[in-house]
């Protein structure tokens, strides 16, 4: 009985582990959940920018783009007066980190766009979860059976 | 020692799972996000985000192969049917179903949410119970 119990038990524990990792967000709230969707957007204007969703609501998009400077892209101005050029033109938005990958200065932006305004988005998924969704489907359910079992 | 081996799995398949992730760009290069999707007409569906392209919404699920789900060429295209109405274009028919690709205006999204921390499904959970169950039958002999 008590092995019936304890094997019962393990199960619900497995099941739990593993079917209660994962939630629906609202699109509306990625950024407040601390959700990652990544996308890439290319405007009506042709400018071309890669960055991380924020929300989606309505025709409303509110994406956080990263700006590589050089080229075209620029960063002019002081302190608050800090902005984004591209190509002789500002990006409306708001700054948020300034920072640096290798040798290049990469500058984050936080800026709201309507849908008419994108001619293609992309969507993607967190790296991490992308690569380590396979891995533990395969790997962990099993590794968890196994070791429960042998537990008991 | 098994419980030895078995970290070691681990800790292998989690290093070599890093390589699926470009640098510099800390998500998937394959587009496609795991969402769940209700439309103005009530129906609510589970699949793939891949794109807002040509004003509307590319979303890709799959229909169960039956009598009323079937495939119709029409000028080298793939169209998939549903009772009769056109749902979208196939994009792999597959044995026991159809990936499709579905345009959904965004005027007719209800609701968008999206699937996070999606590291494993149901097909993990039962890979576990049997697994669970083969040790424990072993184990008895």
């Amino acid at each position: 009985m008590n092995t019936t119990l304890g094997r019962a038990a393990a199960l619900v524990v497995l099941a739990l582990s593993l079917a209660g990792c994962a939630r629906y967000v609202e699109s509306s709230e990625l950024d407040a959940s601390g959700a990652d969707v990544g996308v890439v957007v290319t405007l009506e204007t042709g400018e071309t920018a890669v960055g991380r969703l924020l929300s989606l609501e309505g025709d409303e998009v509110r994406v956080e783009l990263t700006y590589r400077l050089g080229g075209g892209t620029d960063l002019r101005g002081l302190g608050d007066r800090r902005r984004v050029v591209v190509d002789g033109k500002d990006v409306p938005g708001e700054i948020t980190a300034v920072g640096r990958d290798g040798a290049t200065t990469v500058v984050s932006l936080r800026r709201s766009l309507r849908l008419q305004e994108i001619d293609e988005m992309t969507f993607h998924r967190s790296g991490r979860e992308a690569s380590l969704g396979p891995v533990v489907a395969a790997v962990l359910g099993p590794l968890i059976g196994a070791l429960l079992a042998l537990a008991i | 020692m098994p419980a030895g081996l078995a970290a070691g799995t681990v800790v292998v398949a989690l290093a070599l799972s890093g390589c699926g992730v470009a640098p510099g760009w800390q998500f998937a290069e394959v587009p496609g996000v795991p969402v769940s999707v209700s439309t103005g007409d009530g129906t609510r569906a589970s699949g793939s985000l891949l794109a807002y392209e040509d004003g509307a919404f590319v979303f890709e699920r799959t229909y169960e192969r039956g009598e009323d789900v079937e495939v119709l060429r029409v000028d080298g295209t793939d169209y998939v049917y549903v009772r009769d109405v056109v749902v979208g274009t196939a994009v792999e028919v597959r044995d026991f179903d159809i990936v499709t690709a579905q345009r959904i205006s965004p005027e007719n999204v209800e609701t968008l949410d999206v699937k996070t921390r999606a590291y494993a499904g149901w097909g993990s959970v039962i890979a576990g119970v049997l697994t669970f169950f083969v040790v424990m039958v072993l184990g008895d002999e």
